[in-house]
């Protein structure tokens, strides 16, 4: 397999984890449609230096936040992007009410977060170990667990606040 | 919501969003394709017509130099070519060193310091381009007053025009851009601060 499809045959395997993070990062579909964009072609820029040591996914998620950092700023400089279907860039809707209401509250939240929370509370809410975490982040275990416990104390303020 | 309720609340639209096969190979090619040939523009519009302007105007003021007098005047004409060619050279660079960084080489708190440390950076070069052009303003025009064979001294619409108005802008941008520089600074060392704890 040629290395232009094998890095197709990867973002297809993982472009729920693309869609994820730039959900997280941007409200706005022009920006998502920007950031999504910008991801995969950070993403093919890197192949080269993707050699599989680690896993597809947690070089999918490296790239993916750092590209969110790097990039939302910038996207007003007038790179193109081409035509995606909507339904690429929007996340399901659930048929349950409650569950979405939930997504809306969850999303309210995220906002609170500053970029070091966000990126850390992302990967935790994927279930990811704190291990996998701390690579991906470059902290060590033991901080991204105080972090992850400073954000347990904000978020119950706010419900506080919010009550 | 609690942490713990948001991870359920999240794993259950991760769920429906891991089944989703909406992305085909023409869609990928075509988007790395679009992105290499924009990235090839390089720079972006603003910045292009900006070096353009100053490179015409450098050029300008270099061939109608001999129409410079006194030599202080020499001395100013020579301090606004420099301006008009160093400075767009210096945020031509600045732009190109954004462009280096390698993404999937870093960590993301090292994204996060670099993209903070960048902010830093990119408002102290505002303070000083803003400086810069003040300055550049107070020795352009007297350059151009004496290319015209007229005397700073004997032109009244210089000092009740040019200065007062010149004055105004600068310190109407000098608020702005600080205001700008205190936040960024704050926000970015705030970030600095909570990666280094």
């Amino acid at each position: 397999m040629d290395q232009k499809s094998r890095f197709v045959s990867i973002i297809k395997a993982h472009e729920g984890i693309i869609l994820k993070v730039v959900s997280f990062y941007t409200n706005d579909r022009d920006d998502r449609a920007d950031l999504y964009q910008e991801t995969v072609y950070q993403l093919w820029k890197s192949m080269d230096s993707f050699k599989g040591a680690s896993k597809p996914g947690t070089w999918i998620y490296r790239v993916a936040l750092n590209t969110a950092i790097c990039h939302l700023k910038k996207s007003k400089r007038g790179i193109r992007t081409i035509p995606l279907d909507p339904e690429v860039l929007e996340l399901p809707d659930s048929d349950d009410t409650a569950a979405q209401e939930r997504i809306k509250t969850l999303y309210a939240q995220i906002q609170q977060l500053n970029l070091l929370e966000k990126g850390i509370v992302l990967l935790y809410l994927e279930g990811r170990s704190y291990e996998e975490i701390a690579a991906i982040v470059g902290l060590t275990v033991t901080n991204v667990a105080t972090k992850l416990s400073r954000v347990r104390e904000k978020l119950k303020s706010q419900i506080n606040k919010t009550a | 919501m609690e942490l713990e309720e948001m991870k359920a609340a999240w794993e259950d639209l991760g769920r429906k969003v891991e089944k989703q096969d909406k992305l085909t190979h023409q869609m990928i090619e075509k988007m790395t394709e679009q992105r290499y040939r924009s990235r090839l523009d390089g720079i972006a519009l603003p910045e292009k017509i900006a070096t353009v302007f100053c490179f015409v105007f450098a050029a300008a003021l270099i061939l109608n130099f001999y129409r410079i007098h006194q030599p202080l005047m020499q001395v100013f004409g020579a301090l606004s070519v420099a301006y008009l060619v160093v400075l767009p050279l210096i945020s031509l660079s600045m732009l190109r060193d954004l462009k280096k960084i390698s993404l999937s080489d870093i960590s993301y708190a090292e994204a996060i310091r670099r993209q903070a440390q960048k902010r830093i950076r990119f408002q102290k070069f505002q303070v000083i381009n803003l400086v810069a052009s003040f300055a550049f303003m107070l020795v352009f025009f007297p350059v151009l007053i004496d290319m015209m064979g007229k005397s700073v001294a004997h032109e009244p619409y210089f000092w009740m025009l040019v200065v007062p108005f010149g004055i105004a802008i600068f310190l109407g941008a000098s608020f702005w851009v600080l205001r700008c520089y205190n936040r960024t600074l704050s926000a970015a060392e705030s970030l600095l601060a909570e990666i280094d704890q």
